[in-house]
């Protein structure tokens, strides 16, 4: 029988890497920033700078950022949605750089929803 | 606002949402007329006349989410209030123009702030948008095209590493207003 050896594993670790970076958006983690009038006076600027701050020091290559624009609830911005592939759709209420650094930590990386800071579920 | 740039990033957010795919941004600053220039261009659905109309009044939205539209008519008070300008031109279908001349030096005029984080913002997280972007400032150009830049590489622009050379690369060059 033939066993695995260390060069097949090399093997499998790169053909893996190389899909995990050929995925589509959609087979990524997402997390959406609000960026309406609102969402930009409550500071939702500096909070998309410490995410990518996060993204860029972790190497984080399967997660996507983008932006929205207001949903109507600005009296909760600055508003981030997290949606791990596979899971819900998790919305953050008043998130602060150090929020967004947590979030990044404890949902994106380790899969753990900051369940203090959430504002609703989908 | 406490920033200029967060009041650009407002407006060009307005082109992103119009479903612009190409987004012209000119900052330039005049040493001599003391004007500070801004001038936003996009190929989004543009706006009607009648829509035009409104831009200016807070209470007018074409949104459905809420009934104000903040963005630029608080960009338009902070430049009429210094003596400035703001003319728009808009066509449907074909795209909107921002133009808004300021004198830079009207104390009411709050400073420039995070350009290179809004400009980093803008690039990163609309990947399929493309940027022209132009900065004069005493006497220095910076020009920045994504699509120049996704043609010069082969990994996504919001890749952790084109994120932190585009980090690099904005704050040595987009400093000092």
């Amino acid at each position: 029988m033939k066993k695995l050896t260390l060069e097949d594993l090399k093997k499998i670790k790169e053909k893996t890497q190389a899909e995990l970076e050929m995925r589509s958006p959609e087979g990524k983690d997402k997390i959406v920033v609000h960026m309406g009038t609102c969402g930009i006076a409550a500071g939702a600027r500096e909070t998309l700078l410490a995410i990518l701050d996060e993204i860029e020091k972790r190497g984080l290559k399967n997660v996507v950022v983008t932006q929205a624009g207001c949903i109507g609830l600005c009296e909760y911005e600055p508003l981030i949605s997290v949606q791990k592939v596979g899971g819900p759709k998790v919305l953050y209420k008043y998130v602060t750089p150090e929020k967004a650094r947590k979030i990044i930590a404890q949902h994106v990386v380790n899969g753990q929803v900051v369940s203090e800071d959430v504002l609703s579920t989908e | 606002m406490k920033e200029l740039s967060l009041h650009i990033l407002d407006i060009v957010q307005n082109s992103i949402e119009a479903n612009a795919k190409n987004i012209y941004l000119e900052i330039r600053k005049d040493l001599q007329k003391g004007i500070l220039y801004i001038i936003i261009k996009d190929d989004g659905k543009g706006m009607s006349k009648e829509i035009l109309e409104e831009i200016k009044n807070p209470f007018f939205t074409s949104r459905t989410t809420r009934k104000v539209g903040l963005g630029v008519p608080l960009f338009y008070e902070l430049v009429k209030n210094c003596g400035g300008e703001v003319k728009i031109n808009s066509e449907v279908g074909k795209g909107t123009e921002i133009y808004a001349e300021v004198p830079f030096l009207c104390v009411d005029l709050p400073p420039m702030g995070n350009l290179s984080g809004t400009i980093l913002g803008l690039i990163v997280t609309n990947p399929d948008i493309d940027f022209e972007i132009k900065i004069v400032k005493n006497g220095d150009e910076v020009n920045i095209s994504t699509k120049e830049i996704k043609r010069s590489i082969d990994i996504p622009i919001n890749s952790p590493e084109v994120i932190s050379f585009l980090k690099e690369f904005l704050n040595e060059n987009l400093g000092g207003w």
